[in-house]
């Protein structure tokens, strides 16, 4: 009889254990299928039952490293928080005029809500702009503000003020006299003229302060690295009295150091970049090559443009402009910065 | 007999317990065809975007050739195919939904747009074709074939992108699939292992009962009938059978009882009767012992009664006495051969015997009584002191020169009452008391051992000593108060 119901007990404690490794096996294969289905499905913007509110478009210039990770972050961060799908267009190559009307025309013809745009001052960009603005597309510009045209905001660094910083930098770097260069990227502006440039406007409008020093050329480079070493090469031939130097961008900034290093020019010339990509900081660090570095904040002007856009769209009223934080980053701070991106990285990683 | 309960019979059980582990088995296939609609759902899903992809791209191409044909030729064919191919365009886009979760539809919104703005421009250019607009119709047609570029562009993106992410699902799918075959193999194990349990359970609870009964029956057949009665727990057929194998094992062991109960009976009364032929065969050697004895004591009873009559004539007293005892010592003997007696009876023969040969033998051979009053009036069987007697006489005493005694002693115990005779003659060797009894030649000693026992149904009566030259000491139990016995 006790067999009988050891026997018993034995059969529904085995038949219990068999039932819940059963159920459990076949959770574990539900459940993986089910991440299956989960991985294999589109990847969400931010959920799986939130659509998006609006679609934006943003065209950018390649050739411009203003718009990095941290500008995209920016977008991502504010895209999320407004639920604004944003399609970024990075428009390469040499034509850039060309393709950036193209793809406003593109914008219209997909029916964005908005349009966010590397702008610059050409007819026809203006007036894309203003046939956008007219079939309810808003548009908001950077790197020029463009203010004759219909768009609805500028977002992006007060050039005239970057000019007037580096012109600081400059003095406090090279003293009360000295020849200076200025070393721009080719604009894609229709009329070039150095005198309508607020950035060397602000860089002129400091140097007249001082007599004894001149702003003796401004000079543009093709896209990439090798071309701001080709004009920095020849401009130290021929005129080797420059003892200052500024570049408004990260490769140009680049390609200058190499010129300078490999020409043993460091002590002779003090230049001035602009950015803050590790090498340009290694090399302030180090003292001597690079003085002193323009940085803009590159996330700030991605998050402003959403919410000008979105502020647009939900007020119907939006401030003409907005600017973004200039930093000068130097010897006395470079470590600092240094340090804050390692742990960034670190945090990313 | 116990009810059968209404859920509890073997054919319910059987269905029951096959009905599970058929649902087991459906709820695998139901799993692993769950699993399989997943992955068809998957696979479907992995390319159902790029077929669609490709078939809009494929009209695309032909509406673009319809359209270029129409405008080169202005061919009705091409312009009917054109609006064909349009209306298959706007049904395609006419699937696609708004909303955007993700880059995919977003890709998707602007194809639908773009296919929609390059059906306008394509519109524009046919209508400005019939109005023989050329310029305008080839502005037109330009637009439309720039926004061809354009959706090209878009489905090449949305098929590499799809591309990029088939890719890392088919990877997921080839490691999710492995591990879901494991996991299926476990499941199946277990399945196995689920239904060999339940098996082994009802085969376990069928045999069960059967093994007792077939122990319980095999005990029976042995004879065993006192095995315990076969229990069974379950509520079903084999409970009634069990019941019903008890009752007809507790019937057949009843009955066996009694069998023996009524075998035990008749042997004893086979016994009894075996023990009254064996009686009356010995009471028949007693009666032709003494029928035979009879025909010289008649002649010499008369022959002493005219002897009696003689001495009385004579005058000669002690003759007549002596004769007197003698006839009366015959008349006990022929009369009351086959009856019981009182002890006192016996007593009373063996002492008119001593009076006999008290005259043969004068004062040479000497009688000692000791008699317990008290136990003379037992019922005993008749003559069974006088050849005790005799013997002591014969055997014993006859030859000895010097003579001797003989002693007869009666005393009363509290369950019987003991009678010693005791001579003091040459006695016997142990051979010779061994082949007292085992020797049937005379009917003396053992006759009246066996008698004794006979009339007591009773062993350990009769006890005799003896040794060469130490005489002869028999001792007599009778039982007092005996039941059955008629005495």
């Amino acid at each position: 009889m006790l067999t009988k119901i050891k026997n018993k007990h034995i059969f529904f404690w085995v038949m219990g254990i068999l039932m819940v490794s059963l159920s459990m096996a076949l959770f574990a294969g539900f459940y993986i299928s089910y991440q299956l289905t989960k991985s294999s499905t589109d990847e969400y913007y931010w959920g799986e039952n939130e659509s998006a509110t609006y679609h934006v478009m943003i065209l950018l210039d390649g050739a411009n490293q203003a718009y990095s990770e941290e500008f995209i972050h920016g977008v991502d961060a504010k895209s999320e928080k407004y639920r604004v799908a944003t399609e970024i267009i990075s428009i390469e190559g040499a034509n850039y005029r060309d393709q950036l009307l193209e793809n406003m025309q593109l914008a219209l013809y997909n029916q964005v809500d908005g349009l966010i745009i590397h702008a610059y001052y050409d007819a026809e960009v203006i007036a894309m702009i203003n046939k956008l603005s007219s079939e309810g597309i808003a548009v908001i510009t950077m790197n020029e503000d463009l203010p004759a045209s219909q768009r609805i905001t500028y977002v992006g660094v007060n050039r005239y003020t970057i000019g007037e910083i580096a012109a600081q930098a400059m003095i406090k770097s090279v003293g009360t006299s000295g020849k200076i260069a200025v070393i721009e990227p080719r604009s894609y502006e229709e009329y070039p003229d150095i005198d309508d440039s607020l950035l060397v406007l602000g860089f002129k409008d400091i140097l007249k302060k001082y007599p004894d020093i001149s702003l003796e050329h401004v000079l543009y480079t093709e896209e990439g690295v090798l071309s701001a070493e080709i004009i920095a090469t020849n401009l130290m031939k021929t005129n080797p009295d420059i003892n200052g130097i500024f570049c408004t961008n990260t490769s140009n900034t680049l390609g200058v150091v190499q010129v300078l290093v490999d020409n043993n020019l460091v002590s002779q010339v003090s230049l001035i970049g602009y950015g803050d990509e590790v090498e340009i900081l290694e090399s302030i660090k180090k003292g001597n090559i690079i003085e002193a570095s323009i940085v803009t904040d590159y996330r700030d002007i991605g998050e402003k443009v959403i919410d000008a856009f979105y502020e647009y769209k939900t007020s119907a009223f939006v401030s003409n402009y907005f600017n973004t934080s200039i930093q000068v980053i130097e010897q006395s701070n470079v470590d600092t910065i240094l340090r804050e991106k390692s742990e960034e990285n670190a945090k990313t990683q | 007999m116990p009810k059968l309960s209404k859920f509890g019979s073997i054919k319910n059980n059987m269905m029951m317990y096959s009905l599970g582990i058929i649902l087991l088995m459906a709820l695998l296939s139901m799993y692993s065809l769950s699993i399989m609609e997943r992955y068809k759902g998957e696979i479907q899903g992995m390319f159902e975007k790029h077929i669609y992809l490709s078939q809009v791209e494929s009209r695309m191409n032909s509406l673009d050739a319809d359209l270029l044909g129409f405008l080169t030729s202005k061919s009705s064919t091409r312009l009917n195919n054109y609006l064909i191919g349009v209306d298959q365009l706007q049904e395609d886009i006419g699937q696609v939904d708004e909303p955007i979760y993700n880059e995919e539809d977003l890709m998707m919104k602007n194809i639908v747009r773009l296919i929609e703005a390059y059906l306008n421009e394509s519109n524009e250019a046919i209508g400005y074709k019939r109005l023989r607009n050329v310029e305008k119709y080839y502005e037109h047609y330009e637009y439309s074939v720039r926004i061809k570029g354009h959706i090209f562009d878009y489905i090449d993106q949305l098929n590499n992108m799809q591309l990029n992410r088939n890719s890392k699902s088919y990877l997921d799918l080839v490691n999710q699939i492995r591990l879901l075959q494991s996991i299926t193999y476990i499941i199946v194990i277990i399945l196995v292992l689920l239904a060999f349990t339940v098996v082994y359970y009802i085969t376990a609870r069928m045999v069960r009962p059967i093994t007792h009964l077939s122990e319980a029956a095999e005990e029976i057949a042995k004879g065993n009938f006192q095995t315990d009665d076969v229990h069974v727990d379950s509520e079903d057929e084999f409970l009634l059978l069990a019941a019903a194998f008890n009752k007809m094992k507790n019937s057949i062991s009843e009955y066996v009882d009694e069998m023996k109960k009524q075998a035990e009976t008749e042997a004893k009364l086979k016994d009894e009767q075996l023990k009254n032929v064996k009686m009356e065969h010995l009471l028949d050697n007693a009666r032709l012992y003494a029928l035979q004895s009879q025909i010289n004591p008649h002649f010499m009873f008369n022959t002493i009664n005219a002897g009696v009559q003689l001495s009385i004539l004579e005058r000669a007293p002690k003759t007549g006495d002596f004769l007197e005892t003698m006839s009366r010592l015959f008349r006990y003997n022929i009369q009351k051969m086959d009856t019981h007696c009182t002890l006192e009876e016996e007593i009373n023969n063996i002492k008119d015997y001593y009076e006999l040969l008290k005259v043969r033998f004068g004062k040479r051979i000497q009688f000692e009584f000791d008699i317990d009053l008290d136990a003379v009036h037992v019922k005993v069987p008749q003559l069974i002191l006088q050849p005790l007697v005799e013997n002591a006489y014969i055997h014993g005493l006859s030859g000895l020169e010097e003579g001797g005694q003989i002693r007869v002693e009666v005393h009363k115990k509290i369950e019987y009452v003991e009678i010693l005779v005791q001579d003091t003659g040459v006695g016997m060797s142990k051979e010779k008391l061994e082949d007292i009894f085992s020797n049937n030649s005379g009917i003396g000693i053992k006759n009246v051992r066996d008698r004794l026992e006979l009339f007591y149904h009773q062993q350990e009566l009769f006890f005799i000593e003896s040794a060469l030259g130490k005489g002869v000491k028999i001792t007599l139990k009778i039982p007092l108060n005996m039941e059955g016995v008629d005495v």
